[in-house]
């Protein structure tokens, strides 16, 4: 495809392609596919395809039969909650609203000719696409680490298999061993989410092997809940964890997977446990769309469309939108407003204003919970922030109790919102 | 029965419509939740009373009890105005706030981001349930939070960005969510 024409066809489309003209094209339905089944396109296709009662056919491409929440994947680490409580299937989207689930991987996009070519070889054809591919990991982020090393070191950042692999290595640790992260830099999936991490394996350690220490490498001067975290690591794992940040050298870090080494700024440690973070970008597929500027897709704030293909839009993490953090909660919040856009676009349904929402809770320890959220308008330049509030240090334990059970609850909540 | 216990039957009226203006409301409030928790004041009000309660007519009184049981309670959490009434206060609002009309479909859209936490089947853990509440609980509760009356950030910044129509929207969609 040429840029030029792609141009053309942003500027020109959305007022000569009217909803009417698109109804009146064929017999068949207006088409919309969806690419990944997490907390942006699972909800996307679920709310597309509710909405529309069949007046829309909604595909949604998906390779895992069971997707395990890569949110929550820090409290099973931390023994809060087992493997079983973190799988959902996507058998109601198929059974209850009709949608075309097909377990495959999308391995191509033809923004020209409107299809997206699966890995067993059929292409499938759009009139409207929603990517929601998540995260992949920028290649040579960390030095000596690549995903052939994951087993090793493993980033346990998507859920599933490297979670558990993760957690076993934590229980296999010697007495008076290490433990070490390499934390990824800004902007990345769940903002809270290495520093939860390190709180549930302390948790977990605290208990079973108390002498073990644990080496945070952090290439960022300041981090997200920096306070909340560190003032619970004071409280409930007094010694144990070295927080490394960017002012100490935690940027310049290196791994050797094979001989199960760290070095943090020319100083080398041996250690049992290695969890790497690497940086990251937009998961594969939107680049091959050709929709990503750097490691992101740019994204209209009104609506998630992309910025460079009216008919493409891009959810989640993946997306460059502005303020709102990567995280699960934001990504659903973003699949209804693109939702409601897709419809609008091609059954003529009512459009109305964009509101964003997130919230991020973090467990630090046993019924510790704080939490960060904000809402968000549409701007021209990007998602902008209106509002937002965080838990402060030195709150009731009672206050730290609700909060960790409303994230039990909003955990429910949103899983059903996907699945259910 | 009647003259002997006028008193606990006006603290019990002030009890059930805390929102009358009266310059003793407040006492009188303390003084009709007091009929639930006082053995005496229990005695007085239920004595040669029979068991039987036919409800509430006056969608004031239902207002009323609904933001008062909570003080009575020992479970106060499960009834949805338990924050509001545990602080005595709710917002003055304009009755024509209360009287707007939602527009369904608005509402629909709109929930959605409630939908993200609050479960659509009306359970409730961790989270309140917030379907099939009546409109004017569910507004006055919005309001309670929108000027900051009732205590919790996240639903403080929610109701905060939402107008007097996209309230009565969002009561109209769960009210009949069931």
């Amino acid at each position: 495809m040429t840029l030029n024409r792609r141009l053309f066809l942003c500027a020109a489309g959305a007022s000569t392609l009217s909803t009417p003209a698109l109804l009146a094209e064929g017999a068949s339905k207006p088409r919309v596919i969806v690419i990944g089944g997490g907390a942006g396109g699972a909800t996307a296709a679920r709310y597309i395809a509710k909405d529309s009662n069949g007046a829309v056919d909604v595909t949604l491409i998906e390779p895992s039969r069971a997707y395990y929440t890569c949110f929550f994947s820090n409290l099973y680490i931390g023994g809060f909650k087992e493997m079983d409580d973190l799988g959902h299937t996507y058998g109601a989207l198929a059974a209850t609203y009709g949608i075309n689930v097909v377990h495959d991987w999308a391995v191509d996009v033809d923004r020209d000719a409107k299809t997206v070519s699966l890995a067993s070889g059929a292409p499938l054809p759009y009139d409207k696409l929603i990517l929601s591919p998540g995260i992949d990991f920028v290649e040579g982020a960390v030095e000596g680490w690549s995903l052939a090393s994951q087993n090793a070191m493993p980033h346990a950042y998507k859920g599933g298999t490297q979670a558990e692999l993760l957690k076993a290595q934590v229980a296999a640790m010697p007495a008076g061993g290490t433990f070490a992260m390499v934390a990824p830099p800004n902007p990345y999936r769940c903002p809270p989410g290495p520093y939860e991490r390190i709180s549930m394996v302390a948790h977990v350690l605290n208990k079973t092997n108390p002498t073990v220490k644990i080496i945070v490498a952090d290439p960022k001067p300041v981090f997200s809940k920096m306070a909340l975290f560190q003032e619970g690591w004071l409280t409930h794992y007094p010694g144990m964890i070295d927080w490394i940040g960017e002012d100490f050298g935690g940027a310049n870090v290196s791994v050797n997977p094979s001989e199960m080494t760290i070095t943090i700024d020319g100083e080398t440690a041996q250690v049992d446990a290695c969890n790497v973070i690497p940086a990251m970008k937009a998961g594969h597929i939107a680049d091959l769309a050709g929709v990503t500027v750097g490691n992101w897709a740019p994204v209209n704030a009104a609506d998630m469309s992309s910025k460079v293909d009216p008919d493409l839009y891009v959810l989640g993490d993946a997306a460059d939108q502005g303020d709102m953090p990567k995280s699960a909660f934001a990504a659903n919040s973003q699949a209804k407003v693109c939702a409601n856009a897709v419809r609008s676009a091609l059954t003529g349904s009512r459009v109305f204003p964009a509101k964003y929402a997130n919230t991020c809770w973090s467990l630090i320890g046993k019924d510790d919970g704080v939490k960060v959220g904000a809402s968000y308008k549409a701007t021209d330049a990007k998602i902008a922030k209106v509002d937002g509030f965080i838990s402060s240090p030195g709150e009731s334990p009672d206050l730290r109790k609700a909060t960790y059970e409303e994230s039990e609850g909003w955990y429910a909540g949103i899983v059903a919102d996907m699945f259910s | 029965m009647i003259a002997r216990a006028a008193a606990p039957l006006a603290a019990l009226a002030a009890f059930l419509l805390p929102n009358a203006a009266s310059a003793s409301t407040a006492q009188n409030v303390d003084a009709g939740a007091a009929i639930f928790t006082d053995p005496v004041k229990r005695h007085q009000i239920s004595a040669g009373a029979r068991l039987k309660f036919l409800g509430l007519r006056d969608q004031q009184m239902r207002a009323g009890l609904m933001a008062n049981l909570p003080r009575v309670s020992s479970n106060a959490s499960n009834i949805p105005e338990a924050e509001v009434a545990a602080q005595g206060t709710m917002p003055e609002l304009d009755p024509a706030i209360l009287t707007l009309v939602g527009d369904p479909e608005y509402g629909a859209y709109l929930a959605s981001a409630c939908l993200t936490c609050h479960l659509a089947d009306g359970t409730a853990r961790g989270i309140p349930s917030i379907t099939g509440w009546p409109t004017e609980n569910f507004v006055a509760t919005m309001h309670a939070y929108k000027v900051k009356l009732r205590p919790h950030p996240v639903m403080q910044m929610i109701a905060g960005r939402l107008n007097n129509e996209e309230i009565a929207a969002l009561a109209a969609y769960f009210k009949d969510l069931k």
